[in-house]
């Protein structure tokens, strides 16, 4: 197996999880695997569960009871069990407290916030209340917050992160005319004021037709 | 004495009872205990928090920015000294003796030079007291006649082996198939022992129902535990219980139907007693906890006195925050009901309340933490001597945790330490609780059978075995130490098992409840969905044709007689109308407000459960906060800063700093949960609608030009059903001398310009009413929304820039109020006549509905606010 990646795609229910207990009944029973080194991960728990009984029963299928009792030491879980159970076997190789737990969303939510404060100066977060107001952003930390997932999610270091923004206004200002000193505001009500007597007279116009009609 | 050991046998009952003196049936800790008694080896207990306090000390001695556990220790210095003990006390057990082994790397190393410090500072592991048992036992007797091992010699962890080595162990036991090998059950237990043994199983078995065996599976763990309740003592037979997961539940089934329990209790660190030290100790960081306060003050125990502390708890919840006007009412309230007790709890309240906190970054005093400890640990040793021996034990519990912690804190202190970390403070508090304690209302009862938690500890055969959920188990994890680790500490002596050794003992373990039932064995299995046991597996695959029986259908009766039935009772269904007896008379009540009134009109139902019957949701359920808090806290302001002397003049810089000033001040006191950690942007987002607010009000109320300002104005007048009261936000005077109320609310711009330009501000106009009662005059009415800095009124005449709303009618509050009386007159004698109407969503008016002409028609309320809506009835 060193060396090679191998993918099994399809579509749901055509046999993907038959075809990965067969590919482990064969490693494992030629011992070119042991149930050790093997790590399954999977989305959900019910799938990892499924997983784990299909492949002892078809190790118990082949009589492999032994090697069915073996397959406890493999590593078949969510990603959350197994990348947790790798982080606390490494906890002390990555500085981490040994003990490390899975945050749930709403808590993973409130430690933002909290991390929010602990490296934001009061009048940041005044500066960003004003401006989530004038941006009708309702909060900000939520949308701070789904940054930072998208940027873990996609791998993004933050300093190249923190220059999305400057890039994010200069291509949404390329689409607007060039600043300009006239009083646009003036230019507005001139404009409007031309523009509401036209109106009300063809609505006017259009009321004395419709009227006509129904007569 | 002739013993009986077995390494799973610690806390288990797998064996009959009999008469056993001098013939004692021991797992480890109880072996160990009776050879240091004998050989004279007993010392003074040490709790593991505080060996985890010692070894901690042991390995900040040795750090340097170069040891493996620099980084995590510097994290977690608690968690990463726990998890290091765990690892040197593992090796002692399998034969390490401290030493450096040669060619050890870096972890291997670090951890034996820590170990120098470790030998004079920290109290022996299991390993450590069984290398002395040995050396004592080679000189001196032990007076043990003989030892029986339940388990082989080999699954014994070196240490153990060497002890054992020093014993008369006379025979190991042996566990094979004990029923007819006739039945099915007695042809799966040989195919599954030989299968164990690794033969290659030689066939299936064919399935037939001669009742040897039987496998049943329900929906819900609770419906499993009801059969087994019921089928529990149909037979006269020796029986036995293997129940590992959700036993609680069983034993409370079993308690249920008058069967004796079992005593299968779950140790939680969440039992009452001890959720007290670490709640008291919660509440010493700046900022101020909120809700460890609201559970340490609402908690059934605990060191504040009960006749106080629920009442301080509901403040906590409606304004949280300390010191606020209504924190200082309900204290002199208090006080002024026991006033002989008034000393002790501004005491009480002074120590366990409103004490200095400390910075979360720089620690808390371990002097200050030790005092709190202390004044738990004091609290429960003045209850022990309660009568119900649930509460005594119960106070044993919560003692028992402050003493450790005690401890641990004063370990701490001779260590040289002068204060700790919350994180550090939490990490000590759980090592300390551990597992915690059992339900002390569940002990077992006279009558109860041998029973197990690990199927490893049925050791003897019985007539009857069920084995309670057999759901997937918990399976040995990987060491935590490399391959080559591993061969170095093999070198130093320490004989770790494999795993593959480790896995497959376990499954002879595993099989011991099968082997061991002589007629009938009973699998519970786990709901649908949820993982099964590895060895139920092995036993489908072994007998062809077997299938778990659906308990389900042993509920409804179509298959066999197993269940009692139990009748159907439904509930509730949903009625538009429902109907008091003709004796039953709600009477009026002494004075009504708005808000009674409105759910009198709207939802008669409601008005009912909440008045009369007064039934109400605890106002104990959950911190306010949101709009409710941030409209409170507005109130509050507004009403502080129309108190000030010469308000109305503060403009400017001088505005400014007043605003800065009290807001911080009233959030303190009554909105405290925002100075909590991740609550900044919402304070600021606060600070600055309130900021627009007041500035706004004063515009406004400049260009109205407003004299006079009574905030919170208490109102009063009469109607047809007797007195009314109730309080206005703001009643503002002008210079020609008339009057307006108006009514702040934190959001709802739409809603309350809908209820204007409909003519339906009841609210306003009922306290319109009062004032007109009182004054003589009509008032005008208004609404300030706070949240978007913007008054509402249906005209000019008063507040000349307010935003106008259209009235659909006259728009005066006259109208509005007869349509009001003439509704009240209407659903009154509905009430007199014993109907109420439950006007919720999904029931359909009847012609009772419908007002008589000139009444106020009913609107329906919001259902989220609908406190009573599951009381409403239930669809079919």
């Amino acid at each position: 197996m060193a060396g090679t990646l191998r993918f099994v795609s399809a579509g749901a229910g055509s046999g993907k999880t038959y075809r990965l207990t067969q590919i482990l009944h064969e490693k494992l029973s030629l011992g070119q695997a042991t149930p050790g080194g093997v790590i399954a991960m999977t989305f959900t728990r019910k799938a990892a569960t499924e997983l784990r009984e299909r492949v002892r029963t078809a190790l118990l299928e082949k009589g492999e009871f032994a090697l069915a009792n073996s397959m406890g030491q493999a590593r078949i879980g969510t990603v959350n069990s197994v990348c947790g159970g790798f982080l606390e076997r490494f906890a002390f190789e990555a500085g981490l407290a040994p003990e490390q737990r899975v945050l749930e969303e709403a808590q993973a939510g409130a430690l933002v916030r909290e991390a929010i404060d602990a490296v934001s100066e009061r009048a940041t977060v005044q500066d960003l209340v004003k401006l989530a107001r004038r941006l009708g952003i309702e909060s900000w930390e939520d949308a701070l917050k789904s940054l930072m997932d998208q940027a873990r999610a996609n791998d993004i270091a933050p300093a190249r992160c923190a220059t999305f923004g400057e890039r994010n206004a200069k291509d949404l200002l390329a689409h607007f005319p060039a600043p300009t000193a006239e009083d646009l505001d003036a230019l507005l009500v001139h404009t409007i004021e031309i523009a509401v007597p036209a109106l009300e007279q063809r609505a006017t116009g259009k009321k004395n037709t419709r009227e006509k009609k129904g007569v | 004495m002739k013993v009986t050991f077995g390494l799973r046998l610690d806390g288990e009952h797998g064996w009959r009872p009999a008469n056993r003196l001098g013939m004692p049936v021991l797992g480890p800790l109880g072996l160990l205990n009776l050879l240091e008694t004998r050989l004279g080896l007993l010392r003074a207990e040490c709790t593991q928090a505080q060996r985890v306090t010692q070894y901690r000390e042991c390995l900040k001695r040795c750090d340097t920015p170069d040891r493996f556990y620099h980084a995590s220790f510097g994290v977690d210095p608690i968690g990463a000294s726990a998890s290091l003990l765990s690892w040197r006390d593992d090796w002692y057990l399998h034969g390490w003796n401290g030493d450096l082994p040669s060619g050890a790397g870096v972890r291997i190393a670090d951890m034996a030079a820590v170990e120098c410090n470790a030998r004079n500072l920290l109290f022996p592991s299991l390993g450590e007291r069984l290398i002395q048992v040995a050396e004592f036992l080679s000189r001196q007797q032990s007076k043990i006649e003989s030892v029986e091992l339940v388990d082989p010699m080999e699954a014994f962890p070196k240490r153990w082996r060497d002890v054992l080595a020093k014993l008369p162990v006379r025979s190991v036991r042996t566990y094979g198939p004990s029923a007819d090998e006739k039945t099915v059950l007695g042809r799966l237990q040989v195919a599954l022992k030989s299968a164990h043994e690794g033969k290659k199983p030689n066939g299936k078995i064919a399935w037939s129902d001669d009742g040897s065996l039987r496998v049943v599976r329900a929906e819900t763990c609770l419906v499993a535990a009801r059969w087994v309740a019921q089928t529990f003592t149909s037979r006269q037979e020796e029986v036995a219980i293997v129940a590992g997961q959700d036993r609680s539940l069983l034993d409370a089934t079993l308690d249920a139907v008058d069967i004796a329990r079992q005593g299968f209790q779950d140790s939680s660190p969440l039992v009452p007693a001890l959720q007290v030290l670490p709640l008291a100790l919660a509440t010493v960081w700046e900022p101020l906890d909120v809700y460890a306060l609201l559970q340490f003050l609402s908690h059934p125990i605990g060191p504040v006195p009960g006749y106080a502390s629920r009442r301080l708890a509901e403040v906590i919840a409606e304004c949280p925050g300390i010191g606020g006007p209504r924190w200082r009412e309900v204290i002199e309230e208090i006080e002024k009901l026991y006033p002989e007790r008034a000393a002790d709890l501004r005491k009480a309240l002074a120590f366990w309340v409103e004490h200095p906190r400390y910075s979360p970054s720089h620690g808390a005093p371990l002097t200050v933490l030790l005092e709190r400890t202390r004044g738990v640990r004091d609290y429960f040793s003045a209850r022990f001597s309660d009568q119900d021996p649930i509460q005594s034990a119960a106070s044993a519990t919560g003692y028992r945790q402050a003493i450790a912690v005690s401890a641990a804190l004063e370990a701490l202190a001779a260590q040289g330490e002068s204060s700790i970390t919350p994180v550090e403070l939490e990490a000590l508090i759980s090592h300390c609780t551990a597992r915690g304690a059992p339900n002390f209302a569940m002990q077992a009862q006279v009558g109860c059978v041998p029973s197990v938690s690990d199927p490893g500890a049925l050791v003897e055969p019985f007539d009857r075995v069920i084995w309670w959920q057999m759901g997937a188990p918990s399976l040995p994890g990987h060491y935590p130490w490399s391959r080559s680790e591993r061969d170095t500490l093999a070198q130093a002596g320490v004989e770790l098992p494999h795993l593959d050794e480790v896995l497959a003992q376990r499954g002879q373990d595993w099989l011991r409840p099968i082997l061991n039932t002589r007629k009938h064995l009973v699998l519970v299995l786990p709901p649908p969905g949820e993982e099964i046991h590895p060895l139920w597996q092995e036993i489908q695959w072994c007998v062809d044709g077997l299938r778990p029986e659906p308990l389900e259908d042993l509920v409804t009766g179509r298959a066999g007689e197993d269940l009692l039935e139990v009748a159907h009772a439904p509930l509730p269904r949903r009625r538009r109308w429902w109907n008091l007896p003709s004796e039953v008379k709600i009477s009026i009540r002494p004075h009504e407000s708005y808000s009674s009134l409105n759910t009198f009109l709207n939802a008669p139902y409601q008005w009912v459960l909440k008045y009369p019957a007064r039934l109400n949701p605890s106002n104990l359920l959950a911190v306010t906060d949101e709009n409710r808090l941030y409209g409170n806290l507005a109130h509050r302001l507004i009403e502080r800063f129309f108190r000030t002397g010469g308000a109305q003049a503060f403009r400017g810089d001088v505005l400014k700093a007043w605003f800065s000033q009290q807001f911080d001040m009233v959030v303190a006191e009554e909105g405290a949960v925002l100075l909590m950690p991740g609550r900044c942007g919402d304070y600021e987002r606060l600070r600055a609608v309130l900021g627009r607010a007041l500035e706004e009000i004063q515009r406004q109320f400049r260009a109205a030009g407003v004299v006079l300002v009574e905030p919170e104005r208490d109102l009063a007048g009469t109607f047809p059903g007797g007195d009314l009261k109730g309080q206005a936000d703001l009643v503002v005077h002008n210079k020609s001398g008339q009057q307006a109320i108006v009514d702040m609310k934190w959001a709802g711009a739409n809603s309350n310009q809908d209820r204007l330009a409909k003519n339906r501000h009841l609210q306003l106009a009922i306290y319109a009413e009062m004032l007109r009662q009182e004054t003589g005059a009509q008032p005008q009415v208004s609404y300030f929304i706070l949240e978007g800095s913007r008054l509402l009124a249906s005209d000019t005449g008063f507040f000349p820039e307010a935003r106008v709303v259209q009235s659909g009618s006259s728009g005066a509050s006259s109208p509005l109020w007869d349509q009001f009386v003439t509704a009240w007159k209407w659903r009154r004698s509905q009430l007199d006549a014993g109907m109420i109407e439950v006007a919720v969503d999904g029931i359909e008016p009847t012609p009772e509905s419908e007002g008589p002409p000139g009444a106020l028609k009913p609107e329906e309320l919001r259902e989220a606010y609908n406190e009573y809506r599951w009381l409403a009835g239930w669809e079919d």
